[in-house]
């Protein structure tokens, strides 16, 4: 098992294993989104209260879930590199941090285009609101950082760095605006995606969930053959590869 | 320890030769208060309320200015590699560095804030929980900043990097400080904010050097 | 950057590594001092205090004076120093006039004799000096060359880097990288 994790880290090796999965993720999460979008736009039951616009929720919920485990699968990867020194690990959390920071933007946009018909207005300054454009902000400011150290030609360990540190930092981020809202301001809207849905409601959701991540990883997975093919297109393997294109 | 001490030595005689380091982010924080101010007109009753806010914020944004300076030069002149090269903590230099810059950062603005506070129309009460609300949180804001430099120290024109990497870690204590003040506008218990704030200061303090020191050696051994 | 390298050292060697530009002879003097850690292989040592180097950048703080920056390097050493041996070693790379000015009005020439006052009076068993002879004129030559003569009368030991050879009458090892 530990030998599979060695072979993994290897760039050449994890390039020929993943030949495969970016199609196979995708299509799964074509089916899986396809699937779940019709059930949830057209089968599923309208909320009680909020009618139809509810449906929203089968874009938007999965979308907030995935883009933290976006961050998360991206500071483990940050740890990874940092603490066993391998390069894949870094252009892993270096191929993630886009991916997270366009759903941590899906989120923000949905929720907007929920929140006009279900409370008046595009924007409030709720503690979950808050809290996910933060979660945006330490993506932009990897991918930023990311960007001004490639162009001066250093590693990656800094972005590394502050990947774990924005994980350390994201409870209390949460917690204090949280604490800081609830105490101005108690939420009037609690966003209803706890189980307290009918079966109807949360197997289309758990449905998008999984096409959601399965889309993550296929995107995922062909940038970091993008990131390999491109740091090591000089070796004699990565030639050979693209002279049989 | 007396590392420690040497190199806060070291630190306050760079400052007193080039005054330029600590002053201009100084005169930069007045100048940003004078564009709020601007901003909001002359209104006594408006300006009351958010003056403390925007003295906050723009001692906030002088930090990065300074942040970027207190290791960039160390980096470029070779002097870091010195000190990774000596059996001396990192983390004790980049603690000394710190505590020197907030020295050199927060003192003078808090000694300018009564000044600026009797200006936007703070009252006494206002001014002090102005005041202890600053003492509370520049700590915490040195060391996040000292984060955000280490990590761009080799970068040129990082000022701005600085500010987009650390502002996001900026949300909580400024979340805590603005409790405060509402907390003493409304005459209610100030306390929990306070040590709400102590406690953001101590979890800084255990997390924040190791990350510096770590980017500080990363930067070295390039 | 360079293949296997192996050689050893006493106390009192003199060791020359040389090579054409970018053959590695920085990355190993950097490696030799623990800057740079992506080798396989190992070293050892038995020194009872660190190396001192000299590396590219001379390490100077411009807004500090000689005198400061020669304080800050015996004190990053954890070495006490007195007054009057900064004051020799000043005199001795002759900056004697200089010593109060402040660095950024002294040449490269003069930093980088800021740099090498330490080698004057330290106590190390170990010099590490990478590209010692650049940008210094003949008569920083010949105060190195002093240096490295008294140094091995001593016993302690130096690994230095050049891609000149070095007019002297010293017993030298040399190292060769490609």
């Amino acid at each position: 098992m530990l030998g599979w994790f060695h072979r993994l880290g290897s760039p050449k090796t994890f390039f020929g294993m993943s030949q495969s999965w970016p199609k196979t993720f995708g299509l799964l999460s074509l089916l899986l989104l396809a699937f779940g979008t019709v059930w949830g736009l057209l089968f599923a039951p309208p909320d009680y209260q909020q009618g139809h616009s509810v449906r929203i929720m089968y874009v938007h919920v999965p979308a907030a879930a995935v883009a933290q485990s976006c961050y998360l699968i991206m500071a483990i990867s940050s740890a990874v590199f940092l603490i066993w020194n391998i390069k894949l690990a870094d252009w892993a959390a270096k191929s993630m941090a886009p991916i997270g920071a366009s759903l941590a933007f899906l989120v923000l946009i949905t929720g907007a285009i929920w929140g006009k018909p279900t409370w008046g207005t595009w924007w409030v300054w709720d503690a979950r609101l808050t809290s996910t454009l933060v979660l945006l902000m330490l993506y932009l400011g990897i991918i930023v950082l990311r960007n001004a150290l490639e162009e001066k030609g250093n590693d990656g360990r800094p972005c590394a760095v502050l990947a774990l540190v924005g994980l350390v930092n994201l409870p209390i981020i949460k917690y204090s605006v949280d604490w800081w809202f609830t105490l101005h301001q108690p939420a009037s809207f609690t966003l209803t995606e706890k189980p307290k849905m009918p079966p109807e409601m949360w197997i289309p959701l758990l449905i998008m969930a999984a096409g959601y991540y399965f889309f993550v990883f296929s995107v995922w997975t062909s940038r970091i053959r993008n990131e390999i093919i491109s740091r090591e297109r000089k070796t004699a393997w990565a030639k050979a590869w693209a002279g049989s294109q | 320890m007396t590392f420690f001490f040497k190199t806060i030595a070291r630190e306050f005689l760079n400052y007193r030769r080039k005054p330029g380091l600590f002053l201009n982010p100084l005169i930069f924080f007045g100048l940003v208060v004078f564009l709020f101010v601007l901003g909001l007109g002359p209104d006594e009753a408006k300006l009351n309320q958010a003056a403390s806010i925007f003295i906050l914020v723009a001692s906030l944004l002088s930090v990065l200015m300074s942040a970027e300076s207190a290791y960039d030069q160390d980096y470029d002149e070779g002097s870091l590699e010195l000190v990774v090269v000596s059996s001396n903590s990192l983390l004790i230099y980049s603690l000394a560095k710190s505590l020197a810059h907030w020295v050199v950062t927060f003192l003078p603005l808090i000694l300018l804030v009564p000044f600026i506070g009797i200006g936007l129309f703070l009252d006494v009460e206002q001014i002090w929980v102005l005041c202890l609300g600053i003492l509370l949180v520049s700590p915490t804001i040195i060391l996040l900043a000292s984060v955000g430099a280490a990590m761009t120290i080799s970068l040129p024109r990082n000022g701005v990097l600085i500010g987009i990497l650390v502002l996001p870690f900026y949300v909580p204590p400024l979340i805590f400080v603005t409790g405060l003040f509402e907390a003493a506008l409304l005459k209610q218990n100030v306390f929990p904010y306070v040590y709400w704030l102590i406690a953001l200061l101590f979890l800084a303090l255990g997390l924040a050097p190791f990350a510096t020191s770590a980017c500080l050696r990363i930067a070295a051994e390039d | 950057m360079f293949e296997a390298v192996s050689f050893s050292l006493n106390s009192g060697d003199i060791l020359q590594v040389c090579g054409p530009n970018g053959s590695g002879k920085t990355t190993l003097m950097r490696t030799l001092v623990g800057l740079y850690k992506n080798y396989t292989g190992c070293f050892d040592w038995d020194l009872p205090s660190p190396p001192l180097y000299l590396g590219h950048r001379p390490g100077i703080n411009d807004n500090l004076t000689p005198r400061e920056n020669i304080k800050w390097v015996f004190e990053l050493n954890n070495q006490n120093i007195k007054a009057a041996d900064i004051d020799e070693a000043i005199r001795q790379v002759g900056l004697a006039e200089s010593a109060q000015t402040c660095c950024s009005d002294l040449s490269f020439g003069q930093k980088k004799r800021v740099a090498l006052a330490p080698f004057c009076v330290g106590k190390n068993s170990l010099w590490i000096m990478d590209e010692p002879f650049s940008g210094i004129d003949g008569v920083g030559i010949t105060l190195i060359e002093e240096l490295f003569l008294k140094r091995s009368i001593w016993g302690g030991s130096i690994i230095f880097s050049s891609h000149q050879a070095i007019p002297s009458g010293l017993s030298v090892k040399k190292l060769e990288l490609r």
